[in-house]
């Protein structure tokens, strides 16, 4: 009997698997990534970056694309650690954020893909660009969820700004408050919310005033459900979050 | 009757083990990743594997390979003053393909931690490496260092990765008050640093420098007779290709200035060679650390692993070491001012810290200092229960040992709780449990502000058996 129920529980969840693929295949704008990984895992996504304009079929180019994927790669990998397997996605690349539609998000939802990041350069040698994040669990909170942050120097931007490292958490917090994974959710919250606020702020701040102001309105959505998360795990009797006191207006708040 | 071949290899082979078993600093230059090793008798070994090129530009893949062989040699001839340090750099022979994963950290790594095995089919190449294993020995550290290049521009910029361990033990640091304890680790063992630039004209220089620092020669003097260390090519594949003499290692005899003086074996002829290495030659004269301000970082971790090997095997440590290990830890720290919230400042000012309190040996100035870099790390990562551990635990040690009696004790309980509810590890709870248990056996603090009273610290632990035993 016992072998039957393990049959059947991994019957449904391959059938809920290639539910999710097909789901990811269906959708005509976007090709599917290469590499998706095992379903059970949270995922990253990196797609191609694309060099723009005539100069796409240069050897330089193309190394100069490369290195930077590869930066993006090692980043996230970095940065994500165990809890997320960060995926090359070949040739996937949207040509446009709405390509990253209400579908498309629940395809990526599915197979538990918390985030995707691409890159377009723009002048190879102002190495000028642009980066583009879809943070997949952030969209019902704060939609549509894509951000494309423009770049004098692509490069630059990515090695004075930490946001690769505080969209990791962030949004894999924001995917286990999604699953009620309450007491898992806040160190990752807690983390994302700290890392983004250093990127928003001070001298190397990141991309321009339309994406802090956008990153400024995410960041108090975090903050609520930051709240929120503490107090649900709270309610779990024995848990630990029990001993975590509220500030003296009632909220919860981040250790700083 | 033993062949005369046998016989010489029986001979060689005894050289080798006695040279090596009295090795105490060492390193291994241009070893093939296909085959990773590090030296059994070093309490700390260094393995730097290239810095990759995404790219098929050769200059840059072979610039990789330059830039780990001057880190690794300028890193050894920093670390010297530990005694029973080993470093080695790896590369792949020139034609392998650039996909081969062999050089990859998530290749190499689970190799020297004896979990996963060698390509033995690859172990006749490698026959005369004595001294050496695959494995690192239960207990002894490693500093695994990597990185990635890229262009930008005419400019090269390399980042670097570092991971830190001792095989088999957890790196959590114990502070002792009042017959109570609490514990954390770093923060992260997985370091990236900041991406570092090289102009075309420190391009030039480094490749001056790799040109000095790849030869064993007769004097301290670049102008003296040498021999090239071994390169690895793609000939190189069969059987043999590893018999030149430095290849097996080499025992680091002394330092003089950027210079070290090394002794090896050469099995070709049986005999014991000595000769110095320009290992710290920096670039045009400066230091290479003021580009690569990590390397910094990388020697203060090795002297980190150190106090902690020798304090887990009761072994004695060089009376000068934990200075030195704080002191380039610090050095990283200040180079990195760009960086206010950096988790690799914050985990190098953690390793200051717990450099200062291990080798303290419960002296004030010590905890002082320790509790000092234990809080500014935590106040760059606020959000890490080990961070936010470490430094109530640094404090709590350090009020203990002076006053005997404990301040803030709200702030202190209240951060020590949040910590317990961040962390998965059940230690955390522990830690808490510890805290209140010596706050309720202490003294009462001068001042009832900022201060728990009795009652309330005896109903926090009555919330806290809730928590410890949930129904």
């Amino acid at each position: 009997m016992f072998q039957n129920a393990v049959h059947s529980a991994n019957w449904i969840r391959n059938a809920i698997a290639a539910a999710a693929l097909t789901c990811g295949v269906a959708h005509a704008q976007l090709t599917n990534c290469k590499d998706p990984g095992p379903p059970d895992v949270f995922k990253i996504f990196v797609d191609e970056v694309r060099a723009t304009g005539g100069s796409t079929g240069s050897a330089r180019v193309r190394e100069k694309v490369q290195g930077i994927h590869k930066f993006l790669s090692e980043n996230l990998k970095a940065s994500s650690g165990d809890i997320a397997s960060v995926r090359d996605c070949g040739k996937r690349f949207p040509s446009d954020s709405a390509d990253f539609d209400n579908k498309e998000f629940d395809g990526l939802d599915n197979l538990r893909v918390v985030l995707e990041v691409w890159g377009m350069l723009d002048d190879p040698v102002k190495g000028s660009g642009s980066l583009g994040f879809a943070l997949v669990p952030a969209r019902p909170i704060a939609p549509p969820a894509v951000y494309v942050v423009p770049s004098a120097n692509l490069l630059n931007s990515l090695r004075q700004g930490k946001q690769m490292s505080a969209f990791a958490p962030l949004v894999l917090g924001i995917r286990q408050y999604q699953n009620k994974n309450y007491a898992d959710a806040v160190p990752l919250l807690c983390a994302g919310t700290q890392q983004l606020n250093s990127v928003l702020t001070g001298q190397s701040a990141l991309g321009d005033d339309a994406f802090r102001t956008r990153q400024r309105e995410l960041m108090k959505k975090v903050k609520e459900i930051t709240d929120s998360a503490i107090r649900e795990a709270r309610r779990t009797p024995g848990s630990p979050f029990g001993l975590w006191n509220p500030t003296s207006d009632g909220t919860f708040l981040c250790p700083d | 009757m033993p062949s005369p071949g046998s016989a010489r290899t029986c001979f060689l082979t005894v050289l080798m083990v006695l040279l090596f078993t009295r090795l105490t600093q060492a390193g291994m230059a241009h070893r093939d990743c296909r085959f990773p090793m590090v030296f059994e008798g070093a309490a700390v070994n260094v393995v730097v594997l290239p810095y990759s090129y995404a790219g098929r530009n050769y200059s840059l893949t072979n610039l990789g390979n330059r830039l780990s062989l001057l880190v690794k040699l300028d890193v050894l001839s920093h670390i010297l003053e530990y005694g029973s340090v080993g470093a080695v750099q790896m590369e792949m022979p020139e034609g392998v393909p650039s996909d081969d994963p062999s050089c990859l950290p998530e290749t190499v790594l689970p190799i020297l931690l004896g979990t996963h095995a060698p390509n033995m089919a690859l172990a006749g190449m490698f026959a005369n490496t004595r001294g050496s294993v695959n494995a690192l020995r239960p207990g002894h550290g490693l500093v695994l260092v990597w990185g990635l290049l890229y262009e930008e521009g005419d400019d090269i910029f390399a980042q670097t990765y570092v991971r830190f361990l001792r095989r088999d033990i957890n790196e959590a640091i114990e502070f002792q008050a009042g017959g109570s304890s609490l514990s954390a680790k770093p923060s992260s063992q997985l370091l990236a640093f900041i991406p570092q630039k090289f102009t075309q004209s420190e391009l030039k220089q480094m490749e001056d420098s790799y040109s000095r620092a790849d030869y064993v020669r007769d004097e301290p003097n670049d102008s003296a007779r040498g021999d090239q260390l071994p390169q690895l090519v793609a000939k190189c594949a069969g059987y043999g290709c590893d018999d030149s003499p430095v290849h097996a290692g080499f025992y680091v005899q002394e330092k003089r200035g950027e210079w070290i003086r090394i002794q090896y074996m050469d099995p070709t002829k049986g005999q014991q060679k000595e000769g110095w290495i320009h290992s710290a030659g920096g670039l045009a004269g400066a230091p290479l650390e003021k580009i690569l301000p990590e390397i910094k970082f990388i020697e203060g971790c090795a002297g980190y692993l150190r106090l902690r090997v020798a304090d887990a095997e009761n072994t004695p440590q060089m009376p000068a070491a934990p200075a030195l290990a704080v002191n380039q830890l610090n050095g990283f720290v200040r180079s990195n001012d760009s960086q206010p919230d950096d988790i690799a400042k914050a985990v190098a000012l953690q390793l200051a810290g717990a450099v200062e309190y291990l080798s303290g040996r419960g002296q004030v100035e010590s905890l002082i200092k320790a509790a000092d870099d234990f809080e500014r790390a935590r106040k760059m990562i606020p959000y890490d229960p080990n961070a936010i551990t470490l430094a109530v635990g640094a404090q709590v040690a350090e009020e203990w040992r002076q006053k005997g009696r404990f301040e803030q004790t709200v702030l202190k309980a209240e951060r020590m709780s949040a910590a317990s509810a961040l962390s998965s590890d059940k230690a955390a709870l522990a830690n808490l449990n510890s805290l209140y248990r010596l706050l309720l056996s202490s003294p009462e603090p001068a001042s009832a502000a900022d201060n728990l009273t009795r009652a309330e610290l005896k109903e926090r632990m009555e919330a806290l058996k809730r928590v410890a035993a949930p129904k």
